[in-house]
């Protein structure tokens, strides 16, 4: 309530951050292969099948584009693709009430929750196979989609975050080829802060409370994840603790404030040479005109972005048509049409693998990055590391605390949130 | 109408009572007897559903009802119970509360404010007699002193790093109190100025610069975008860095200094309230007879004279409860803070952050840890906290007197 | 009698007035500027483009108004914000005048609970008050908003009503009742037209409680398009990463000019109607 309007419900709640814990990257399409299956329902009546998606602006055009060919090629179905503003909310209304959605399309790290909730449902009681999955999508993806032995949601895209740099002021010489070669890019940040005196580096994590964009850092250096599937955590390693000591040195190099705007803006208008973000800033990027390549570095989470089947498309009969659509959207044929138009990267195998999408400039630097990162996991525990390992990193940057010190309350606090958990 | 009795008079009472009897009973005593009830159990992440067997739990949760039942979800989680100690919620947020070091500390700091009370009590009765040896001036000082020098006596800062260190409750809760006593006063000083500049006489452009200055709460529906804009203009690279570089200084990192940046959230939420005064004093203003004016001028009353004693005491029974309103709403100020700081700038990982305000710290609990025992336990408390601290306030300014009192 | 006022003293004034029109209008210019730039962002980091249009497009506007169902949004809120208006002045009056005329046992208390009730942070509350609405049938519907809206501004509308109505004396009533009139009829007749700026007050927070709000709206009616609302809608389209700054702002823009127009339209009786039992002359 910013003015003095004594309503019950705040006016200001801020979506953005809403979902910080999760990946916050919206959800990319992913190809999947083409789907067998006949929905099975009477031709005459037309069924809607809502989905609640993260599908932002730009991508929709295309995503949409791909649900109206389903729709002419199956009459009688109608997608419905509008979606609330905060969707885990918005959910918790719904579903009880036999309302919302029948399909959900979110990050995979929201399966352990939704499904201790009950708001999801295995897809593995409907008729997926896990052969199915290895035979249709890359390994990190099933991987991604699997929780406690049942299989959830159908993986659409992949994402991990690479550094996107400006060609025309990023030189060979600034270019580190080994991407686990911290010390190189170091060294290479200080040279251009004296050669340019701008700074090489841009990543809205920095100084800034975003465990996901640390990732590439943390787990560069050998953190095997931040917490794992029985809650212990690992902040408290030497590796981690060497992370927090070179994003302090490289702090001295850079900005001291870093967000998504700040770093777009900055690579725009030529103030950085490098900006650590994922397929989602590519299509501004090329709007901007900026003559960009992609350097993957670091070891970025990877974030699998899903289909999940709610609870009330079973209850309404939905489910096979749901199946299908899901399948359709997750196909090789539908994502790589997409990944063509939105530069994004399939988690369908085939489509991964065709020529076209196999040469996009995107696909290229992004799958690299894929190919060192670690999979977000879809376990529960998961949530208790976004806010300790932002925080301590936050404080590394802004000199707030020193980096040992920062690891050692990351790891008290991780456990502490596990433990309330258990 | 006092004349009436009986139950004609009953009957119409209710009926014009009635929409908003059922309206609070709805939308403001059902959630709080819910979140009371959720405090008490330990529902979080794991264990989010309710046991419908529990007869509390079926009354109070919706997910129990008729409606729902058959639809409720049935996930991986277990359904929750009552805590096991059942102020287990209540004891991780405040329990180090009840050592004996913090208990003392405690006692401390209430020892520093007995002599402002009794200040006050005493300076009221001085003023009631006749002859007054010491003034009420007196008084206050007198109190004033005592409380400065107990201050250093006790070592008061020591034992309120040592309530601190309790836990985040107190933390966030002085945090936010030192908000309100910035906030509110510096609101009602600027709205008081511009007030009284916009009532003066023949001012022209006066419909203009209303329109304008009243602005910012017109913003506040898309507060969100103007919140992100005020954190801009404070950035590193943002707008007045870059004016402090045009004269060829170097601005400071706003955002990631803890004072200055609880400085600029507190100067953007004044941004988005002072029209909210500076209305209400404006109308409050324009039924103080302008004779009243004109005969202290006759007087010889000066510019300062006329404020304090004729204005002020007029707009007072006026301005005084919706300064009381603007403070609970400031207590629960939760966009500005969030959008603009997101609670920070960081002190660690362990610690809430320099601006995280009660509701910012409330937020996280729920919303990304879905710790929802806490959170409410929480809730709870700060209610408690604000429901004493209103009927404290409303004892003060009377304002409860109706038409025939 | 008319005072000169001193030049000097004007000067302050209008430099007073000139600093402060500044502090409130810069933010609301910086947005436009924003709305108006190319691209998705919302900053530049050139000094320039900071205070003056370095580029300009109405793409942003034209998109935001044509391509998306920008104009069913702006008619839904209006729609739910001016019933909630409506509903806001009725339930409120009454209570009021209840709570000022009358004299009866738990008037005070009553008066008290108002007040503290409203003290329990409402943002834990969304849910479940979602989920009861929801019981009652209301999901995914208009009503249910406005009847939550208007529960919202009870507190601080009854209590300045009810100000309000303790200064009008209570004679006129009390000779309306001698000569035979209900008090139903002296609150319509006698009452609530004497209370006008008050009620212009509370029509205009009213107003707002139903325009802004944007949490609860994203919960209750999350779907279709053609239910939702501006501030929601407008919110959605920045739900992800790579948020359309240009379209976002544009749309604030738009969306801040009704509360703008409602102020203006207002404005005369505004003055009078916040006070709390002030003195009248």
């Amino acid at each position: 309530m910013a003015a003095c309007k004594p309503a019950a419900t705040p006016t200001a709640a801020p979506v953005t951050p809403a979902e910080p814990t999760s990946a916050p990257a919206e959800a990319t399409t992913a190809p999947t292969k083409a789907p067998e299956a006949v929905p099975t329902e009477p031709a005459m009546e037309k069924t809607t099948i809502t989905i609640w998606n993260q599908w932002d602006g730009k991508y929709l055009d295309a995503i949409t584009a791909a649900f109206n060919d389903y729709e002419t090629a199956h009459p009688g179905v109608v997608i419905d693709l509008s979606k609330p503003e905060d969707v885990k909310n918005a959910l918790t209304v719904a579903i009880p009430a036999g309302e919302g959605p029948d399909i959900i399309g979110w990050a995979n790290d929201a399966i352990g929750e939704q499904a201790l909730i009950g708001n999801i449902v295995a897809l593995s009681d409907y008729g997926i196979t896990s052969d199915f999955l290895s035979s249709t999508y890359e390994p990190a993806a099933v991987n991604g989609v699997t929780w406690m032995g049942s299989i959830w949601g159908l993986p659409e895209t992949q994402e991990g975050i690479a550094l996107i740099y400006n060609k025309d002021l990023v030189t060979d010489e600034y270019l580190v080829k080994d991407p686990l070669d911290f010390d190189g890019l170091l060294a290479a940040a200080i040279k251009f802060k004296k050669d340019t005196g701008n700074p090489l580096i841009c990543n809205q994590g920095f100084g800034a409370n975003d465990a996901y964009h640390m990732s590439p850092i943390y787990f560069g250096f050998g953190v095997p994840a931040y917490v794992d599937e029985e809650g212990k955590a690992y902040m408290d390693t030497p590796e981690a603790i060497a992370a927090a000591e070179w994003l302090k040195k490289l702090s001295a190099v850079s900005f001291a404030e870093n967000s998504y705007d700040i770093c777009n803006a900055a690579l725009t208008e030529g103030k950085v040479g490098m900006w650590w973000t994922g397929p989602w800033a590519v299509a501004g990027i090329e709007e901007s005109g900026v003559n960009y390549g992609i350097l993957p570095f670091g070891r970025p989470f990877v974030g699998i972005k899903t289909l999940l089947l709610t609870k009330n498309a079973v209850d309404r009969g939905h489910t096979d048509l749901a199946l299908d659509i899901m399948k359709y959207f997750t196909s090789a044929e539908v994502q790589k049409k997409l990944a063509l138009v939105n530069k994004t990267i399939p988690a369908a195998t085939a489509a991964l693998q065709d020529p076209e999408v196999a040469s996009l400039t995107a696909v290229v630097g992004f799958g690299a990055a894929l190919n060192l990162g670690v999979p977000m996991s879809p376990t529960p525990f998961s949530s208790a590391q976004w806010d300790p390992v932002g925080n301590a990193s936050a404080a590394v940057w802004t000199g707030a605390q020193e980096p040992a010190a920062a690891m050692a309350d990351a790891q008290a606090a991780i456990e502490e949130k596990v433990a309330g958990m258990k | 109408m006092s004349g009436w009795l009986g139950r004609r008079k009953w009957i119409t009472i209710t009926l014009f009572l009635l929409p908003t009897i059922i309206a609070i009973l709805v939308f403001n005593v059902y959630p709080i007897l819910l979140n009371t009830y959720i405090s008490f159990t330990n529902r979080n992440k794991f264990r989010p559903n309710p046991d419908c067997s529990v007869t509390m739990t079926g009354i109070l949760d919706p997910l129990c009802w008729p409606k729902f039942r058959d639809n409720a979800p049935k996930g991986l989680g277990s359904p929750y119970v009552l805590q096991d100690p059942i102020f287990g919620n209540y004891d991780t947020l405040m329990g180090k509360l009840f050592k004996p070091e913090a208990l003392l500390s405690l006692l401390f700091v209430a020892l520093v404010f007995i002599p402002i009370i009794a200040a006050n009590y005493f300076s009221k009765k001085q003023e009631r007699k006749i002859d007054k040896k010491i003034t009420s001036g007196m008084v206050w000082i007198l109190g004033l002193l005592t409380a400065v020098a107990l201050f250093f006596v006790l070592n008061l800062p020591r034992s309120i790093n040592e309530l601190m260190a309790t836990g985040d409750f107190l933390t966030v809760v002085f945090r936010t109190i030192l908000f309100v006593a910035l906030r509110v006063p510096i609101t009602f000083g600027i709205g008081l100025m511009l007030a009284l500049i916009l009532n003066s006489e023949n001012l022209p452009g006066r419909t203009f610069f209303r329109v304008v200055l009243f602005i910012p709460w017109g913003a506040s529906s898309v507060a969100i975008l103007m919140a992100l804009v005020w954190q801009f203009l404070f950035r590193q690279q943002g707008t007045i860095n870059q004016v402090i570089a045009f004269f060829g200084g170097t601005g400071p990192i706003w955002l990631n200094n803890p004072v200055l940046a609880f400085g600029v959230v507190v100067l953007a939420d004044i941004w988005f309230s002072y029209p909210f005064f500076m209305v209400s004093i404006l109308g409050a203003l324009q039924s103080i007879p302008k004779e009243l004016y004109e005969a202290a001028e006759v007087d010889g009353a000066n510019w300062w004279t006329r404020l304090s004693r004729i204005t002020m005491p007029l707009i007072r029974p006026a301005v005084l409860p919706a300064a009381v309103l603007t403070s609970i709403t400031a207590f629960q100020m939760f966009g500005t803070a969030f959008a603009i700081t997101n609670g920070g700038p960081v002190r660690g990982a362990s610690v809430p952050g320099a601006t995280e305000f009660v509701m910012v710290y409330a937020y996280k609990q729920i919303f990304q840890q879905q710790n929802y025992g806490t959170a409410t336990a929480f809730a709870v408390l700060i209610f408690i906290m604000l429901f004493v601290a209103t009927l404290y306030s409303l004892r003060v300014t009377r304002i409860t007197k109706g038409a025939y009192d | 009698m008319k005072n000169k006022t001193k030049p000097w003293v004007r000067v302050m004034q209008y430099g007073i007035l000139i600093i402060a029109v500044v502090f409130a209008f810069y933010p609301v210019w910086f947005a436009f500027l924003a709305s108006g730039r190319l691209g998705d962002r919302l900053y530049t980091l050139n000094l320039g483009g900071m205070f003056i249009p370095t580029q300009w497009t109405f793409e942003n506007y034209r998109v935001m108004l044509f391509e998306r169902p920008f104009l069913t949004w702006m008619t839904n809120s209006l729609k739910v914000a001016s019933i909630t208006t409506i509903a806001s002045l009725v339930v409120c009056t009454s209570a009021a005048f209840a709570l000022s005329r009358f004299r009866f046992k738990g008037r005070e208390f009553f008066l008290v609970f108002l007040l503290a009730i409203s003290t329990f942070p409402g943002l834990l509350s969304l849910v479940a008050i979602a989920q009861l609405l929801t019981a009652l049938g209301l999901y995914g519907k208009h009503l249910g908003l406005i009847l939550a809206y208007t529960s919202g501004t009870l507190v601080f509308s009854t209590w300045n009503l009810k100000g309000y109505f303790d200064t009008i004396p209570i004679d006129l009533e009390e000779s309306a009742m001698l000569d035979g009139a209900g008090p139903v009829q002296a609150f319509l007749l006698i009452a609530l037209p004497l209370a006008k700026p008050a009620l212009a007050v509370t029509a205009i927070l009213g107003f707002m409680a139903g325009w802004g709000d944007f949490v609860f709206a994203s919960v209750l009616v999350p779907a279709p398009d053609s239910m939702k609302f501006v501030v929601p809608a407008l919110y959605s389209l920045a739900n992800s990463m790579s948020v359309p700054w240009g379209y976002f702002a544009a749309g604030a823009v738009i969306v801040i000019i009704p509360t703008i127009i409602v102020y203006l339209s207002m404005n005369r009786y505004f003055e009078g109607g916040l006070t709390l039992g002030g003195v009248k002359g």
